[in-house]
């Protein structure tokens, strides 16, 4: 995720000081990290964490110095890693907004900000969740190596890939597309690399109707939070499904057709909701919970009758006993709402800070005075001096949105989120 | 207090399976004093070890970055876990029981009428089976909406110590992480909490029909005994709540670097109530 973050401060213009050893690198960063897809980025800092360092030291260099070069192929780049996770380009293929239709956040970032929710290394899996996006990604793909082939005269030999396992292509290939992004400048121009790249997606295509099935356990899986951006690009089994509670009525009332929460079966329950994205991982899980949540009431009914009874021994007061212990659910209920309250106030407080930081930001930079993002995050962090003196030192250049600055600051006066 | 010491006060008054899921705090401040030394160590260094030290300060960087990346991820994980939970004990819970808790109330009704009747010496343990579980369903609910709410400060909390740890890492090392970094943290799963917060407001409607019908029969019960020790007997969501609550107030109440980011003071009624509680409490 490093990679991620750096590429960041490199495209945000800050003066990072690059290490000598990587000359080339943060001019070609510039130019092709935003155009650059997601699920690399993702699967890349997941695999980070988790992998560290194979030897083969691809380098994403050379690569990108090739999409440069033809320049349909930044689009289709998008498709191999498409053809296991989700494709940025195509987000529209997705049909998860029912998932995060709780969500109502906007993501002005870029895709280069997506996070998704599934973590783990990519394991392929076959699933009864239809292909929905097949087609389009596969065609790019096929596109693309035809195109990388074409520009390259690299005609990998499809040996690699062609009788592989699916899931050794792909942990290979995840291997590899992480390789890229971590040693992004550690090696560039090893001609190797360019090699290995259209083997793998050319054997990828020979497994085409095996690719569709991954396709769609990939699109099966729950959508990153940022809508405009679907990342998958993670584990089946592990991704992440949000549970919204008109999902889970829609679960409720499968498993009450299919005769309670005992006898229904997680596939039972997944053909009668018909939810584009759940796999069957997730109805086993949720069920799982759905069961013991239901479960424990049952059980704890005989005890906790008891439990209650001998509560209201306690304050000895006898008919009193009872008032008691609703007086303090009350008073409990009261002190939860309150800071329920509180919470709601920070956070709208905290979102609207942030928005106005936004506006001002661009305000500054539409003004084209220099250096003034820096100094509109450096008095954010300036530290010791009270509002009055905030103000003049972070206003020195501008006039105009002196007036917003004071409102603002005076808005957030002597207190700190800190 | 400093933030790092409120956090763990935080943790530690939580629910025991919380304790670990919160933020990193302390180990983000050593990365980045890290960053920070190898950073100065690199620049000011003769040429020769100069790679080395450099390679250094940006292995650090990256490994700060991970650190944040994975704890948000960590985040993400937890909350999304709970809030499946809860989505199914919401419903659970306040569906059933509406139905209940309406019938309860007229059932409850007639039999105190009898009750009083009665001699009103005699233990409360007798009474009918059917306010037992209204009372067992009751605490159900309350604890439900407590856990919510708890949820939601464990986001709070731990977007306020990204946001600060962040902050420090622009300010140390000069780079600008803060603005993109907390634009994406925005748009997080455990950040997004407003199906927390209708969950948590629903819990609140349908007590507040509980009270009110529980209310009417228990007209005339005097609230003179402190109820608040029988309350306070059971520890966790209580507890944890206050401890959220003061947390919260202290965290508005004064700060050393006030800025544009700054939150204003919290009210002060809180504190009158905490400290009432506070006294009371265990």
């Amino acid at each position: 995720m490093e990679r991620l973050s750096t590429n960041q401060l490199y495209s945000s213009g800050v003066p990072v000081t690059v290490p000598t050893s990587l000359p080339s690198i943060p001019a070609s960063l510039d130019e092709s990290f935003p155009r650059l897809p997601d699920p690399q980025n993702v699967l890349m800092e997941r695999e980070l964490r988790s992998n560290p360092l194979p030897p083969h030291q691809t380098a994403v260099a050379p690569m990108r110095g090739h999409f440069h070069s033809s320049t349909g192929s930044v689009g289709p780049l998008c498709s191999p890693p498409a053809v296991r996770f989700s494709s940025v380009s195509g987000p529209e293929q997705y049909s998860n907004p029912n998932l995060y239709n709780s969500q109502a956040p906007s993501t002005t970032s870029s895709s280069t900000l997506n996070y998704g929710p599934q973590y783990g290394g990519f394991e392929p899996s076959i699933t009864d969740v239809e292909p929905t996006w097949c087609p389009h990604p596969v065609d790019g793909m096929l596109g693309y190596s035809a195109d990388i082939s074409g520009g390259n005269n690299l005609t990998g030999s499809t040996s690699i890939g062609a009788s592989d396992d699916l899931t050794k292509q792909s942990e290979w290939w995840t291997d590899f597309m992480n390789d890229d992004w971590k040693e992004i400048g550690d090696n560039p121009g090893s001609a190797e690399t360019q090699l290995v790249v259209p083997p793998v997606q050319t054997s990828i295509s020979v497994h085409q109707p095996a690719t569709q099935q991954t396709v769609s356990s990939q699109s099966g899986e729950p959508l990153a939070v940022v809508a405009p951006s679907p990342t998958a690009g993670s584990n089946t089994a592990k991704a992440r499904m949000r549970w919204t509670p008109e999902l889970h009525e829609r679960f409720v009332d499968a498993v009450n057709q299919l005769g309670g929460s005992e006898k229904a079966t997680p596939k039972g329950v997944l053909k009668l909701m018909k939810a584009d994205n759940l796999t069957i991982y997730h109805v086993k899980s949720h069920l799982q919970k759905y069961r013991t949540a239901r479960y424990r009431p049952e059980l704890s009914e005989g005890s906790s009758e008891k439990k209650v009874a001998s509560k209201e021994d306690i304050p000895s007061i006898d008919l009193k006993g009872n008032f008691d212990l609703t007086e303090a659910l009350r008073l409990q209920l009261e002190l939860q709402k309150r800071l329920h309250e509180q919470l709601e106030i920070q956070r709208s407080l905290q979102l609207r800070i942030e928005e106005q930081g936004k506006c001002l930001q661009m305000m500054l930079e539409q003004q084209c005075i220099p250096g003034t993002e820096k100094s509109l995050d450096a008095s954010t962090s300036a530290e010791g001096s009270k509002l009055p003196s905030d103000i003049p030192e972070s206003s020195t250049a501008k006039e105009v949105p002196e007036n917003s600055q004071n409102g603002l600051t005076k808005q957030t006066e002597s207190g700190d989120s800190q | 207090m400093k933030f790092g010491k409120r956090l763990q006060k935080q943790v530690e008054e939580s629910l025991p399976e919380w304790r670990d899921k919160f933020l990193a705090y302390k180990r983000l401040k050593r990365l980045l004093r890290l960053v920070v030394v190898s950073t100065a160590a690199a620049s000011s260094s003769s040429s020769p070890r100069r790679i080395s030290g450099i390679a250094g300060a940006v292995a650090a960087e990256a490994a700060f970055v991970r650190l944040l990346d994975a704890e948000v991820d960590r985040f993400n994980a937890f909350f999304m876990e709970q809030e499946e939970d809860f989505v199914i004990r919401h419903r659970a819970r306040t569906r059933v029981h509406i139905v209940r808790i309406i019938y309860a109330s007229m059932v409850e009704l007639q039999e105190t009428v009898k009750k009083a009747a009665q001699d009103a010496a005699r233990r409360p343990s007798s009474e009918t089976e059917l306010s037992l579980t209204m009372r067992r369903v009751r605490k159900e609910i309350v604890d439900l909406h407590g856990e919510m709410v708890l949820l939601l400060n464990y986001s709070a909390i731990n977007y306020t110590g990204l946001a600060k740890i962040v902050k420090k890492y622009d300010k140390r090392t000069g780079r600008l992480l803060r603005l993109p970094f907390i634009e994406k943290v925005l748009g997080q799963p455990f950040f997004a909490t407003e199906l927390i917060s209708r969950l948590v407001r629903e819990c609140e409607t349908t007590m507040e029909a509980v009270f009110k019908a529980s209310r009417v029969h228990h007209a005339g019960a005097s609230a003179g005994a402190r109820p608040v020790a029988v309350a306070a007997a059971e520890q966790g969501i209580f507890r944890n709540t206050v401890a959220a609550l003061m947390t919260i107030g202290e965290l508005r109440s004064r700060s050393s670097t006030y800025g544009r980011f700054s939150l204003p003071p919290m009210a002060s009624p809180e504190h009158e109530l905490l400290r009432c509680v506070q006294l009371a409490g265990p």
